[in-house]
């Protein structure tokens, strides 16, 4: 129950503050287990829709392959049009799986637990589609083969170091590991939990991910050492990541790429579009599969008072470009600005700031913050306009660079939009929805971490009496049956000095 | 006489846990034969803020001696497939483009050795061999060809704690299941260690 | 001011040298004026002092409980700097024809570098981020920052736009008073480092004056765990500044555009400057690596070791971005390692600040040696 002070009027739904430390134990397994074996219409609805989505941008992919490039709308000055603003989002999007798991549990918050594994699972899927996205946008994706660093790929071909897109490779694969990794290690203990308890192809898929595991003191030793080294770790690395997919454009000379503060900009953006994506997921599952007792509505108002930090960022971040296109005085840094911000482009730059700049202003209100409906429009308007954002900040620039003759205007094609936008968010939708139904959507030992740990009650009795006088009387207690032993001991003590002074 | 048998005890409350386990390192038995389980890591500075655990500075430190034991650490994996990391970029970004060279004047100016993106992609590299040689350093400590019980409980993983003691005489296995009768434990399996393993089949949840 | 005698020797050292360094700097400005230095100190001190109280609103606004004996005395050290921070200001601004290129002499056409424009901004944030950080002060000096009101309002009216405003005015005063410096120069990514670097700066200072604070005024409310804390986060930090510092390498030395290398190259590769440059980098990387272990971060007396290197490899980096850039106006018998009067004047501004924290601590010091009240529970 939170506390108030007396000006302050209780708002109901701030109630339930955290999650009810009472909650038994085998609740937490009973409910991951009820999770795994619900099934609902919103759950086959939504794999069925995002399964339809996938087959139909499959399609369209493919006659995009027998009929050609020619079908996007790629020109020779926009030679990065839909796909490369997809991959950031996408790359983007991941990072807040690293920042609730990995920055949050060395920040010691709790509120986490209940949540950062749906974080987790977004960021691996959204990497997986980052590598669909790339072996796409390659044109001939054999050639994703030749950019790897591996002596025997048939051309004697090696990577140029000296390439931001070579870094990119490597820093995306090592970040798709690790995301991986991380995950699996959180879920040993989880699969172990869940082996025990359900049978069916479930129980054969869980004996071989839970390794043997079996909670013992080792274990467990090995297991935080293993997590704690591997958060430290993938903490730079998910900032490295994207400092490196930003200076892919600051290591140019286009105009509006130049620009040194990309790098920060690209990784606090993705924070901010991941942790709004973390709320778009959140919000349908805590209903779909009624997690209401461990997804508090107070999970969403830090979520959103997150959001609210990282929006003042984005905010800044975006009045230092601005800035910087008129302090340059330079007329390609300068007019690639204006395109945006009056030109062509205006409408979209100025969606983009209404919705990513102003709107999340609202989230200083707690009611609005704890409004689940406002949260999830409001979310996927940010998330739509951080899309905007990478869209804006890598085609104009290449539309309009330092030979007029070249400027061409960019106009996605329908191929684009479903290959580009549509494809990898059903597959995400159908990746995700799948996974719900094998991993455990909670990490079972960390909620039970900070519920009340099952503990005998302390013995009273009128003398005092040192612990191991206590444990002397237990040993007279004769048990006569399994069930003597869940008596309560009290009763059992108050029966025995009963019986003390009647003998006298 | 032979020391060839374990047992196995459950308990329902971790205060008795805990103080079976003080209770048998009290009476001799060595951390390292004591095998602790639970559904989570039991840590003694978080157990100790409960009022129904009163421990004293020499049991906190024997109680920790137990539940977190000294010995080879994933870190030790870790820095290897850091240092492996770490050259893996060397050899990449250092020694390739040497066997294979291009003039700076075909790379735009870049010398044919560049220490910057050497020293982007060592920080990469070695995370990421670090990352791999973590997971199986993990897989490799907690391997359980010492655990001679093979016994284990499904409620485990639910809400309930045991203790596994492995290599014992007759006398010290009478001992060590007095101790745990003492703390209220719920159910306790004697086992020959030739005795092929089984799995208690508590009552699901 | 009613000094206690033990401080009084100590401050009364502290106002010779102070007057020492003020009087040999302002005797140059008859013969050759050394702007450098003085625009060096002030953005260094302006910085750090600023920061504590950026650190201490940060820390509540994130709810950080432990950090609750620290909420006072980031407010007092940023409060004690404020007549010294004016001061140097106004001087700033008075000699600011004698720096900026673009006042008078070579002229230019860029909006931003306007004499009047660059005064008004300057004074702009300048008072509003002391009026909020005395608002800030008061309070907690009054109260410990009990809100009445709730935890919500107080976000909104005061801790919050401290935190904005301390962004706004310390990007203003990197790009004013650093990197305009060079003629036709942007890095975006600059400004960010400029504050992001005073910061971890801010953190060094803190546990500084903190372990000062509870050695020779008896604050109890301090304790090692603070110092726990505050060594993490400076670990934090200096992942930060070797981040921002590398961003604000890398793509000039890949892009190679000759409007920025000679900004980089003039001060890593230059006769006069590697050497320091050198230093710095060292100075920057040494720290990291060290706090990285963990029994570092406990260690109370390591800690301080480590927060003076930091405060001094900042010292360098502002001196490095200041310096360089003006050494044409200061040519005449200047020497970038050694030069007399850099040295007495930085002295004895370091004098200024030292004595400035005194005169606060022993003010307020029958409330920094108090228990803070308990908070309500919010949630």
């Amino acid at each position: 129950m939170a506390k108030h002070t007396a000006k302050e009027p209780i708002d109901p739904r701030l109630d339930d503050s955290t999650i009810d430390e009472n909650i038994p134990w085998p609740n937490v397994n009973r409910d991951m287990i009820r999770v795994l074996n619900t099934n609902t219409w919103m759950y086959y609805g939504g794999l069925a829709f995002f399964v339809t989505m996938v087959l139909i941008s499959a399609a369209i992919f493919y006659n995009m392959t027998t009929k050609g490039l020619g079908l996007l709308g790629e020109n020779n000055a926009v030679f990065w049009g839909l796909d490369i603003p997809a991959f950031i989002f996408w790359i983007g999007l991941s990072h807040a799986g690293t920042f609730l798991s990995a920055v949050l549990f060395y920040a010691r918050s709790n509120w986490r637990r209940s949540i950062y594994r749906y974080a987790e699972l977004m960021t691996l899927f959204s990497l997986l589609n980052v590598f669909m996205i790339l072996t796409i946008h390659l044109g001939r994706p054999w050639r994703f083969w030749f950019g790897m660093p591996v002596p025997f790929n048939g051309r004697f071909l090696w990577p140029s170091y000296r390439s931001p897109l070579a870094w990119d490779l490597i820093a995306i694969t090592t970040y798709t590991t690790g995301s991986a990794l991380f995950l699996y290690l959180g879920m040993v203990p989880d699969f172990a939990g869940l082996r025990d308890h359900v049978g069916g192809w479930r129980n054969k898929v869980f004996k071989v991910a839970s390794l043997g595991w079996r909670g013992t003191d080792k274990e467990w030793k090995f297991l935080v050492q293993a997590y704690s080294l591997i958060g430290a770790m993938i903490i730079p690395l998910m900032a490295s990541v994207h400092s490196l997919v930003a200076w892919d454009f600051v290591n140019t000379m286009v105009p509006g790429f130049h620009n040194t503060m990309f790098a920060p900009f690209f990784v606090a953006g993705a924070l901010y579009s991941g942790i709004a994506g973390v709320i778009m997921l959140v919000i349908p599952i805590r209903r779909m599969f009624h997690l209401e007792d461990y997804i508090r509505i107070s999970h969403f108002d830090k979520l959103g008072r997150l959001m609210l930090l990282l929006a003042f960022v984005w905010v800044y971040f975006q009045s230092i470009e601005a800035w910087g296109a008129w302090y340059k005085q330079d007329s390609f840094e300068t007019f690639a600005f204006l395109a945006k911000a009056i030109g062509p482009w205006a409408p979209w730059y100025w969606f983009m700031i209404a919705v990513c700049g102003v709107m999340p202003m609202a989230l200083f209100s707690r009611k609005v913050r704890t409004n689940l409906p406002v949260m999830l429009g409001g979310s996927i308007l940010i998330n739509i306009g951080m899309f905007i954002e990478r869209f804006l900040i890598i085609v104009p620039g290449e539309s309009i660079t330092h030979l007029p003759s070249t400027w061409k205007y960019y106009v996605p094609t329908v191929h684009e939009v479903f290959i580009y936008i549509i494809l990898p968010l059903s597959l995400f939708g159908t990746l995700f929805m799948l996974s719900l139904k094998i991993v455990p959507h909670l990490s079972l030992y960390e909620i039970k971490e900070i519920l009340t740990v099952p503990m005998r009650p302390a013995v009273e009795t009128p003398e005092a009496i040192p612990k191991s006088r206590a444990h002397d009387i237990k040993a007279e207690i004769e048990v006569d049956s399994e069930t003597e032993l869940f008596s309560d001991v009290d009763d059992i003590i108050d029966e025995k000095k009963e019986e003390g002074e009647e003998d006298g | 006489m032979a020391e060839d048998r374990s047992v196995f005890a459950r308990f329902e409350f971790v205060n008795d846990l805990i103080q079976a386990i003080l209770d048998l390192r009290d009476a001799g038995f060595k951390r390292d034969d004591i095998e602790v389980f639970s559904s989570i890591p039991l840590e003694v500075e978080h157990l100790s803020h409960s009022k129904e655990v009163n421990l004293k500075e020499d049991e906190a430190k024997s109680l920790n001696e137990v539940l977190f034991k000294e010995g080879r650490r994933v870190g030790f994996f870790t820095r290897i497939g850091a240092a492996i990391g770490i050259s893996l970029a060397v050899i990449l970004v250092g020694i390739v483009p040497i066997t294979y060279p291009l003039q700076p004047s075909q790379q735009g100016g870049m010398p044919i050795v560049p220490f910057p993106p050497m020293g982007i992609l060592s920080f990469e590299t070695m995370i990421l061999i670090a990352f791999i040689a973590s997971i199986l350093g993990f897989a490799w400590l907690t391997r359980n060809d010492r655990i001679k019980t093979k016994v284990y409980d499904k409620l485990l993983t639910v809400d309930r704690f045991a203790i596994g003691l492995t290599d014992l005489s007759p006398d010290r296995m009478k001992e060590a299941t007095e101790i745990f009768k003492q703390n209220s434990t719920e159910d306790i399996h004697e086992f020959l260690e030739d005795e092929p393993g089984k799995t208690q089949l508590s009552e699901s949840v | 001011m009613n000094l206690d005698n033990k401080y009084k020797t100590a401050s009364i050292a502290l106002i010779v040298v102070m007057a020492i360094g003020v009087l040999s700097w302002l005797v140059t400005l008859v013969t050759t004026p050394k702007w450098g230095i003085m625009v060096t100190n002030f953005i260094y001190f302006v910085g750090i002092s600023e920061s504590a109280i950026f650190i201490v609103v940060m820390l509540r606004t994130a709810n950080a409980k432990w950090a609750k004996p620290l909420f006072r005395l980031g407010g007092l050290i940023t409060y004690s700097f404020i007549p010294m921070a004016a001061a140097m200001f106004v001087v700033v601004l008075l000699g600011q024809g004698a720096f900026f290129y673009w006042i008078g002499g070579e002229g230019s056409s860029n909006p931003w570098l306007n004499p009047l424009f660059f005064t008004v901004r300057e004074l702009l944030f300048f008072v509003l981020f002391y009026y909020f950080a005395y608002r800030i002060f008061k309070i907690s000096m009054n109260n410990d920052d009990i809100e009445e009101s709730g935890v919500d309002r107080s976000l909104l009216l005061r801790n919050v736009p401290l935190l904005i405003i301390f962004v706004v005015h310390q990007s203003i005063i990197g790009w004013d008073m650093a990197m305009t410096l060079y003629p036709h120069f942007l890095s975006t990514v600059f400004t960010i480092r400029f504050w992001v670097t005073n910061v971890y700066g801010g953190f060094a200072a803190m546990i500084l004056i903190m372990a000062a604070l509870k050695r020779y005024f008896g604050v109890k409310t301090i304790e090692a765990v603070h110092f726990f804390n505050l060594g993490n986060l400076l670990l934090a930090f200096s992942v930060f500044w070797i981040y921002f510092t590398w961003a604000d390498f890398f793509p000039f030395w890949y892009a190679n555009l000759p409007e920025e290398t000679p900004v980089l190259y003039g001060v890593m590769f230059s006769k006069e400057f590697s050497s320091i440059h050198t230093l710095r980098l060292a100075l920057g990387a040494i720290p990291f690596v060290i706090l990285t272990f963990s029994k570092v971060r406990r260690n109370t007396s390591v800690l301080q070791v480590l927060a003076v290197v930091i405060l001094i490899g900042i010292w360098i980096e502002r001196y490095l971005m200041v310096i360089p850039p003006l050494i044409s106006e200061e040519k005449m018998s200047y020497s970038p390692m050694i030069g007399i009067t850099n040295i007495l004047l930085s002295v004895g501004l370091l004098g200024g600040f030292i004595l400035s924290l005194i005169f606060a601590a022993n003010r307020y010091e029958s409330i920094i040696t108090r228990e803070p009240k308990p908070e309500l529970d919010h949630h």
